[in-house]
């Protein structure tokens, strides 16, 4: 089977508008939330939100056509392909929010001009990022659309980085995107899981922090110069209930397992682990007890959310960027704010950045709709 | 790529614009194990097409299930839409969790009791064919023993509202569609029940296909997204081949996936061909022993 590489990766998040900005305010401590107002309810919200810094009204529709595609550049820029090779070039996305901002605007301007005849979701179909990606890497080849929650971009690299193994591809083009949008906003609201502040482990936690975030990773047989691997990863369905895994870890432990015996890595050769961490009182519990049923003694935890918000169905393929390119760097990111050790999860995040070497890291993801899936990666 | 075919299963109904949509509250009283509330049309569909598709078969626990769809859970998303901007007021909470694609897999996993992987992959009009290259896929890696794929689509009333989206005329039928595959290994299966995927890029490679594997008892069927040269040459070397959009069928966003999963389902045996795509690479070619 092939090996799948890294080969070139591009993101524009709330810490900055491009991998290395992002990888300077990570380094550096700057964070990008702050508090957003929705007055369209009868009972305006006030929220927190980590935003992409463009400048742009924040449900602007058309800021999908302004900022995809520069990222989308420079995730292919590294391997230089040619012409053919980007023609030949399969898309694989994974959203949670597609064009819904621009389905609710129009839904919106139809209802302020015409409530009558008003319709919504006239615009609808899951393929807009697709097309758009196709259209600016120049690619006529397949295109697959991920939309299992929270996990929608780490499906989709996972799937990329299984046709490669079989040879169906040479190179893939993975796409991660959350764009701010009213019905991820409020829908969240109304299920009552927003906080302040994002505190992964954290006794004091009491929540998420929504935010935007846009990744692009070109995967390839053929490595850079100094390029991570995918290894492998896995994915199950937990049952226990439709918006969480099931507390007792179980599920957790399942597909972490699975996803080591695919790699054929042993939970003691894992260097670090890149949480989930979403911050609700429920998914760090059930996070905390399968990582304590898999690894013993566990592994350094790092935490992202605190640095970028939960970035939804692209969460997976935007923490993946930020977790290798500080890998990269030389070093695992710290969880941001932690300070209050939650004797019962006994995970104790980094509360402080530390050296990273080589060796295998895995990345946690999950979501709704009892989506888990695990990535590991080799840093060289 | 290939596996092999264990069952299928293919729900098409017809809707009708002056009734409401039909019950399907017998059909889910007799398959699902818990009375589920909350769940709308779109979930509904998903748990009557899955559960027939394996009825008597023994199922892995690790059963992958890859479900897609063009438009998803409209219903759901339609009705948080009306919450949030005509209403002024926040979704209701399960509202707005059955807006997610992935939430039907949820439940058709909790009803036959998987617990493998559950994903929603789509692509517009060629969904089976997404979410069938991903199952082959796993079944190929050893990431799953078997595949359940299928696909979904549903129609929110008013129907004229949903031939707005769909942009078809005024006097077409629309139709709601639940269509399920159940794949195994490839060695599990005579060729005859081998179920494969092959992808290509242009005519010449299409024609050398068609020449190495489409039989007098083939039945071929044209998507609807052919490119010009692939559909010209199609119907000059099989002039008998069906066009989807002639077809006499209730119309969805998934017509193919309907036309052919009811060729299997039905156990046509004489070979099966679904062709889509094609002109600048991308075309895709989904058979029954072919």
């Amino acid at each position: 089977m092939n090996t799948s590489y890294l080969r070139g990766m591009a993101l524009n998040c709330a810490l900055g508008l491009d991998r290395s900005t992002c990888l300077a305010a990570l380094r550096s401590g700057r964070m990008n939330s702050d508090k957003r107002v929705l007055d369209m309810f009868d009972e305006p919200l006030e929220l927190s939100y980590y935003r992409i810094a463009d400048g742009a009204d924040l449900l602007d529709p058309e800021r999908m056509k302004r900022l995809l595609p520069p990222v989308v550049e420079a995730a292919l820029a590294p391997a230089g392909l040619t012409v053919k090779q980007r023609r030949e070039l399969p898309v694989f996305i994974g959203s949670s929010c597609f064009s819904i901002a621009s389905e609710e605007s129009h839904y919106a301007r139809e209802l302020a001009h015409d409530p009558g005849h008003a319709m919504p979701m006239r615009l609808t179909g899951f393929d807009v990022i697709a097309t758009l990606v196709r259209e600016t890497a120049g690619s006529n080849a397949a295109a697959f659309t991920w939309n299992t929650a929270c996990t929608s971009a780490a499906n989709a690299l996972l799937a990329a980085q299984r046709s490669l193994a079989l040879g169906r591809y040479r190179q893939a083009l993975v796409v991660g995107l959350e764009l701010a949008n009213l019905t991820t906003l409020s829908g969240f609201s109304a299920l009552q899981l927003m906080a302040d502040t994002v505190r992964p482990f954290d006794a004091r936690r009491t929540g998420i922090v929504l935010g935007e975030g846009i990744s692009a990773v070109l995967l390839d047989v053929e490595p850079g110069p100094t390029s991570p691997r995918l290894v492998a990863g896995a994915s199950n369905c937990d049952t226990h209930g439709v918006t969480g895994a099931n507390p007792d870890g179980s599920s957790i432990a399942a597909v972490l397992a699975r996803g080591l015996r695919m790699a054929g890595v042993e939970a003691a050769q894992i260097r670090a682990l890149k949480a989930h961490g979403t911050g609700t009182v429920t998914n760090d519990e059930a996070e905390a007890r399968g990582m304590h049923g898999v690894f013993s003694p566990m592994p350094p935890v790092c935490a992202l959310k605190p640095w970028l918000g939960h970035t939804m169905g692209a969460c997976g393929l935007n923490e993946l960027v930020l977790f290798a390119s500080a890998l990269e760097d030389g070093f695992i990111p710290a969880a941001a704010g932690f300070e209050t050790v939650d004797e019962a999860l006994n995970v104790v995040p980094l509360t402080e950045e530390t050296t990273a070497g080589p060796g295998y890291y895995l990345l946690n993801q999950f979501g709704f709709g009892g989506n888990n899936t695990v990535l590991i990666m080799e840093q060289p | 790529m290939q596996a092999a075919l264990l069952s299928a299963s293919h729900y098409l109904g017809a809707l009708r614009d002056d009734e409401a949509l039909p019950s399907l509250n017998d059909l889910l009283e007799d398959i699902c194990r818990h009375s589920y509330r909350r769940i709308d049309r779109f979930v509904q569909l998903a748990l009557v097409g899955s559960a027939h598709c394996v009825r008597g078969v023994k199922l892995h626990a690790d059963c992958g299930i890859y479900m897609g769809s063009t438009h998803g859970p409209l219903t759901s998303n339609i009705r948080v839409q009306e919450q949030m901007l005509r209403g002024r007021e926040l979704p209701k909470p399960f509202n707005f969790v059955n807006t997610l694609g992935s939430i039907s897999g949820f439940y058709v996993a909790d009803n036959l009791q998987l617990s493998g992987p559950s994903l929603f992959v789509s692509r517009y009009g060629r969904s089976l064919e997404a979410a069938l290259e991903t199952a082959l896929t796993d079944l190929a890696t050893e990431a799953v023993g078997q595949a359940l794929v299928g696909v979904v689509e549903e129609a929110p009333l008013p129907l004229d509202n949903q031939r707005l989206r769909l942009q078809v005329n005024a006097d077409v039928t629309l139709g709601e569609g639940s269509h399920w595959i159940l794949l195994g290994p490839s060695a599990q299966s005579s060729p005859q029940r081998e179920l494969g995927l092959h992808r290509f890029s242009g005519t010449g490679e299409l024609e050398s296909y068609l020449a190495s594997h489409v039989r007098a008892s083939t039945v071929v069927c044209l998507g609807r997204r052919l490119g010009p040269s692939v559909a010209h040459l199609l119907r000059r070397n099989i002039p008998e081949a069906i066009d989807v959009a002639h077809l006499p069928l209730p119309f969805h966003d998934s017509i193919e996936a309907a036309w052919f999963v009811d060729q299997i389902a039905n156990g046509k045996t004489g070979g099966v061909l679904l062709v889509n795509g094609g002109d600048d690479g991308d075309g895709c070619l989904l058979h029954l022993g072919a």
